[in-house]
């Protein structure tokens, strides 16, 4: 019970680090929705960004292509309109300290277009490191990178605006591998230049990137009717497989029957159609109110996370309850004998001799002595363990307070020693248990106090006369039980309590009822009552109680509580 | 002898008026088997695209109209044999489309259009005639399938060698048919190339689809 217990724990504790990681990234995704208008704009100024490299790449695929034979200012003016786009990206990103990192990321931008600009200037050959390895790889593909890390952010922070963001990464993707495809073919084009493998390779490339945008995402929202309009993914592959035949037709030898601008112009069909849905799209995500958003994910996580650490609590609290009373009184009072305890377990077994001493105490707890009872080992093996002696004072004014407490019958109070006087009693029973062929099993509990102050000799003759009884009526081969055990101890009363069982005896209910009152009945006694009622009366005499559980095929069982006063040394 | 005669008449014209039809009907078989294969190999390259799957259904069906057709249209025992055991294989392939996509699979479907492609040959011979046109398109498709297979390295030795021998076959039926295809081939040849660094399946795709077409066009 113990072990399922701390395992119920352990699981709770698991369910609950994994609710709170779980509630901390909701949470940083609630963050971000609380920002999303410096994110919404984010995406704005790099959509804008990247639309006008890409513009500049094509240009300058066409300015390559055509040997410089084209209008060198049409470019420039579209460089212009590309330094712009990233000034107000790059002014958007200062304006917020939140954004610097960004920023930093994007600082070589600047270097790397001077650089490839200044090729271009000089018609350089090289296409494959100006447009892939400049324009896309280390210019736009950054941009876009960023652009897709947002909309990731974005589109994880809650689920209900995800479609909208899977949507617009989709569309976005499709213009960059539209762009790319567009700039490269325009450049083989312009140039008449056949295709190598290796070139082909790079066009393979890029058509690996591509996927035709899938807006079905969004069907069941009311925007889907405005992009599917728009977006005709049939068309667009139609227009693709023409445009790519007629292009890879003449990739042999460069005798391409399409022309550069045509090219350009079908492709930019299809670009301008996405970009369209693209631009819608965006606006329509710009105009959700983000704010209002209830963050259910974090409400949720934080709800189970809760109820976690309230079960938790309930099983920690279950899981003190299923330790030993007797225990757990020790535990809180007597810091001593809680060292005692946890020691006994592991010289449990390891000493097989009863030894009457003063200086000795044996050791054993209820649940052990359970567990042994049902074990292999026999209750005998008790293990013996050394007690300090202590030196007492008696604090004598202390014990005239309580003296109302003292018996209003004949009662003889001295200082005795608990261990010592059931060691007394027991002593004779072991020799006697023995010659009647009877197990005779106690259990003596060492944090019983050195010395107690009450009516020794009463309480000698209770646990005698009720011993004596258990011991006689029980038949041989059987098992004779007794346990002293010290159930509560607060700093001037102990509560002692023997308990003997019987496995033999059977005792009526009527009849318990007048042992305990210690009332003899009118009817004849059975052999042995006599002496039970007297230990009755005795009980009652000494202020205690005796219960008693009787079956006919378990026997009976004697539990007698008895308050005793604790000796307290006057140095104490 | 006269009712004999007639009857054998009819009879005849029965067996000559079935031919062409079944025929049509298995040299569908052949290419479909190609391009299911093919379709797959695309899958497994690139799982999640969502064209394949559904491009691989259709074709099944197409697969199981054309099997009925040829069953209905022959009485011939030793091809209804041979219909028996494509429609198990059919089966097989329609049991394999429902299971993940993986390196086994794709292997198995490369065995299951062989073996198609071995019953249907069973049965354009004891029919005695061929389609040129779907001859020729079986051949792209199955040159398609191949430099897949290769890329992918699904039993790249033999693979290679049919690719080649494929490669072979295409060059003589092009040449014979028409100029104009044998241009075109001319310029796509190339693209088959089984050499790594040239893994290009979207253009060879790109160009199979452009040279059906103009087989289809003949």
């Amino acid at each position: 019970m113990k072990r399922i217990n701390q395992l119920l724990i352990s699981i709770a504790i698991l369910l609950s680090l994994f609710f709170v990681y779980r509630s901390y990234q909701a949470y940083k995704n609630y963050q971000i929705i609380q920002q999303s208008d410096l994110y919404v704009h984010l995406l704005g100024n790099l959509q804008k960004s990247i639309h006008a490299l890409e513009s500049e790449r094509l240009s300058t695929a066409l300015y390559l292509g055509y040997k410089g034979n084209t209008n060198f200012g049409q470019l420039a003016n579209i460089r212009e309109k590309s330094d712009q786009a990233l000034q107000e990206l790059f002014s958007y990103l200062s304006s917020n300290e939140k954004l610097a990192d960004i920023k930093a990321s994007f600082s070589h931008i600047h270097e790397d277009l001077r650089y490839v600009r200044s090729r271009v200037d000089v018609i350089n050959d090289d296409y494959k490191t100006i447009l892939i390895d400049y324009y896309h790889t280390k210019i736009v593909a950054p941009l876009l990178k960023d652009l897709h890390h947002w909309v990731n952010k974005l589109s994880l922070s809650v689920e209900t605006i995800a479609p909208y963001f899977h949507t617009y990464k989709a569309l976005t993707n499709f213009i960059d591998t539209q762009n790319q495809e567009q700039s490269f073919i325009a450049y083989k084009l312009a140039a008449y230049q056949e295709m190598t493998m290796p070139d082909l390779v790079i066009w393979e490339t890029i058509l690996n990137q591509e996927e035709i945008p899938d807006i079905t995402p969004l069907s069941q929202k009311p925007i889907y009717h405005l992009l599917d309009k728009t977006v005709q993914t049939k068309l667009l592959e139609e227009r693709l497989t023409t445009l790519r035949r007629n292009v890879l037709r003449g990739s042999n030898n460069g005798n391409y029957t399409l022309q550069a601008a045509s090219w350009i112009a079908q492709i930019q069909q299809n670009i301008d159609a996405v970009q369209e849905a693209q631009q819608t799209l965006f606006d329509y995500i710009k105009s959700l109110d983000f704010k209002s958003i209830v963050p259910v994910k974090l409400y949720i996580n934080i709800g189970f996370f809760l109820l976690l650490l309230g079960i938790l609590f309930w099983l920690i609290k279950r899981q003190q309850n299923l330790r030993p009373i007797h225990k757990r009184i020790l535990d809180e009072d007597n810091p001593d004998i809680k060292i005692k305890h946890d020691t006994d377990i592991e010289t449990l077994g390891t000493q097989n001799t009863l030894v009457a001493n003063n200086e000795t105490a044996i050791l054993i707890d209820s649940e052990e002595l359970l567990e042994l009872a049902d074990g292999d080992l026999p209750l005998t093996n008790i293990t013996v363990s050394p007690t300090k002696p202590k030196t007492v004072v008696k604090k004598e004014e202390k014990i005239k307070e309580d003296q109302e407490v003292i018996q209003k019958v004949q009662i003889k109070e001295t200082n005795f020693s608990p261990i010592e006087l059931f060691k007394e009693v027991i002593k004779p029973f072991i020799y006697i248990a023995q010659q009647r062929n009877i197990a005779f099993h106690y259990a003596i509990d060492p944090s019983l106090p050195q010395v107690c102050i009450g009516d020794r000799e009463k309480i000698k003759e209770i646990a005698t006369l009720i011993l004596n009884y258990a011991i006689q009526s029980t038949s041989s081969r059987k098992t004779v039980t007794m346990k002293i055990e010290n159930v509560a101890q607060k700093k001037f009363e102990t509560a002692l309590s023997f308990r003997i069982k019987d496995p033999s005896s059977y005792i009526p209910k009527e009849e318990q009822r007048h042992i305990r009152k210690g009332e003899k009945p009118a009817h004849i006694l059975p052999s042995g009552h006599e002496d039970l009622f007297k230990a009755g009366k005795l009980v009652k005499q000494v202020g205690g109680s005796l219960r008693m559980e009787s079956d006919r095929s378990n026997g009976t069982e004697f539990a007698v509580s008895i308050n005793l006063k604790r000796f307290i040394p006057t140095d104490q | 002898m006269k009712r004999v005669v007639a009857l054998f008449l009819f009879l005849l014209s029965l067996h000559l008026h079935a031919q062409p039809v079944t025929i049509q009907a298995a040299e569908d078989i052949k290419y479909l088997s190609q391009k299911m294969a093919n379709d797959y190999l695309f899958l497994f390259y690139k799982p999640d695209h969502f064209k394949y799957l559904p491009m691989l259904k259709k074709s099944l069906q197409q697969l199981e109209t054309d099997l009925r057709t040829i069953a209905k249209d022959t009485q011939s025992e030793d091809i209804h044999a041979i219909l028996d055991y494509l429609s198990y294989t059919k089966d097989e392939i329609a049991d394999l489309l429902e299971d993940d996509i993986s390196e086994e699979n794709a292997q198995k479907i490369l065995d299951f259009s062989n073996t198609l492609v071995e019953g249907v040959d069973n049965i354009l011979e004891s029919l005695q005639q061929r389609l040129f046109k779907y001859e020729l398109k079986y051949n792209l498709m199955k040159l398609s399938k191949l430099y897949m297979a290769v890329h992918l390295k699904l039993e790249e030795t033999d693979n290679t060698k049919a690719l080649y021998d494929t490669i072979q076959t295409v060059e003589r039926k092009t040449q014979k048919v028409d100029r104009d295809l044998y241009v075109s081939w001319h310029t796509y040849k190339r693209l088959f190339n089984p050499t790594p660094l040239y893994f290009i399946p979207h253009l060879m795709s790109i160009a199979v689809e452009d040279l059906e077409e103009s087989v289809d066009k003949l």
